[in-house]
């Protein structure tokens, strides 16, 4: 036991006098070897725009969420960026490859009628039958009925992180104004996931117009004006997903049997509305 | 200003960052690790993680206390991961013979049991109290910046650091 219990002053100076003592390691320096593993240019991180940390608790509470909107410059830079995935938790994007198109497309005679499309089908994944698009998605794809589509003129499988995307292609129809980005007309895009208006209305950016509606009984968004990305989530809410549209026209998206639709046309609310109560 | 051009990708502006900060950096690092291997591999962790993170750093905010808490929290992540393993504590430097300082041996034996006891007893403080303490009177932080090393807010830092010194003082005292 020592005798005299120091005052905070004299504790203080005494503290003082040992830090300017200790004898501290000496390392080598360090600014070589950081630099060498910081040449790889940073990431973007245009997404934290939106981010808050509010919606830090949407993967719990929504284990099935989606989504936001982001303007994106429609470059083709831009569209071949098929897949960017996004986890809330880690704040990390990571970019999915982009899908390789089949060299020799693998078409069964007469299940889809259609002409060679002109597009660059690479945004799209690889051209397939409708009935290979289901066995390699896992689900049931849901196909437009009403005549101003009529047949798709092709099918497309991509995988995204955690599911699969399907899109049907629709090069010229009549009434409906061809999209200079992929020569269509109307591209429906079919993928395991979920989707979360909530958020949606938060962060739809400016220059885009945003209703939330109901969609053939269940939740969607009709959105008017720049071409966008869209984040939903798949995996069981395990992964943000965001996924570029790829017509610069209006989009219908909605919630169906466990699937995210979307309907890209430059159509009107009306018929973009008639045209999801088609799908079987 | 070296962070709003580092942010923009210029490698020299973050080199010079690096060379400015290192020490300091390591030092923090050192505190919590306890071992001079475990703090130059925090060191240059942090401070590649602080340039891919730059983009959260607020514009116009004071850079130290970013760093020292990216710093803080690398160290202890690699701690905890390190499991508990045999560590040095912290050591002083004695007074020299011919000291500037000019104490009479006798004084300079005092001094150097007064430090020798502290040490001791900061070896034997919880954490949270040797780390707040460390930080102040070690390294010189700011209250800002030792919140930010600490991962507490700015109005705890006095009442934890008033509350390890009077644990400090309890443990010197009864040893």
């Amino acid at each position: 036991m020592r005798e005299l219990r120091m005052t905070d002053d004299q504790l203080a100076l005494a503290l003082t006098d040992l830090g300017t003592r200790i004898a501290w390691p000496a390392l080598p320096d360090m600014r070589a070897r950081v630099l060498a593993r910081t040449s790889a240019p940073r990431r973007s991180e245009w997404w934290r725009a939106f981010w808050s940390p509010r919606y830090a608790f949407a993967p719990a509470l929504v284990t099935i969420a989606l989504a936001l909107l982001a303007v994106l410059v429609f470059s083709p830079q831009a569209r071949a960026t098929a897949t960017d995935i996004l986890r809330l938790r880690g704040v990390e994007i990571f970019r999915g490859p982009v899908p390789t198109p089949s060299p020799t497309p693998s078409r069964s005679p007469g299940s889809i009628p259609s002409p060679t499309p002109t597009f660059d089908q690479t945004t799209l994944g690889e051209l397939v039958t409708l009935g290979d698009a289901e066995k390699r998605a896992g689900f049931r794809v849901s196909v437009p009925t009403d005549p101003a589509l009529g047949p798709a003129d092709a099918v497309y499988v991509r995988a995204v992180e955690g599911s699969t995307a399907i899109s049907l292609a629709y090069s010229a129809r009549p009434g409906i104004p061809v999209s200079p980005q992929l020569d269509l007309a109307a591209l429906v895009t079919e993928l395991g996931g979920h989707l979360e208006p909530a958020i949606l209305g938060k962060v739809v950016p400016q220059g885009t117009k945003l209703e939330l509606l109901t969609v053939n009984g269940s939740p969607g968004a009709w959105l008017e004006g720049q071409p966008h990305q869209v984040f939903y989530t798949s995996n069981g809410g395990a992964s943000y997903v965001t996924d570029t549209l790829r017509l610069a026209g209006n989009t219908l998206i909605w919630q169906q049997n466990g699937l995210v639709m979307r309907l890209e046309a430059q159509v009107d609310k009306a018929t973009a509305l008639r045209i999801a109560a088609s799908f079987q | 200003m070296l962070v709003e051009r580092a942010r923009r990708g210029d490698q020299d502006a973050y080199g010079e960052l690096v060379t400015r900060y290192q020490a300091l950096a390591a030092r923090v690092a050192y505190v919590i690790t306890a071992s001079s291997a475990e703090a130059e591999d925090v060191t240059q962790d942090a401070f590649v993680k602080a340039y891919y993170a730059l983009d959260r750093f607020r514009e116009g905010a004071p850079f130290r206390p970013w760093l020292l808490r990216i710093v803080a929290n690398e160290a202890k992540n690699r701690k905890a991961a390190a499991g508990r393993r045999p560590t040095v504590e912290l050591s002083a430097a004695a007074d020299r013979a011919s000291g500037e300082t000019a104490l009479s041996p006798e004084d300079a034996a005092v001094a150097g049991d007064l430090r020798a006891g502290l040490l001791a007893a900061l070896g034997r403080l919880r954490e949270e109290d040797r780390l707040v303490l460390s930080y102040r009177y070690f390294l010189d932080l700011s209250e800002v910046e030792m919140a930010a090393a600490l991962g507490v807010a700015r109005g705890t830092v006095k009442s934890r650091l008033s509350r390890a010194m009077e644990r400090l003082r309890e443990v010197y005292a009864d040893a």
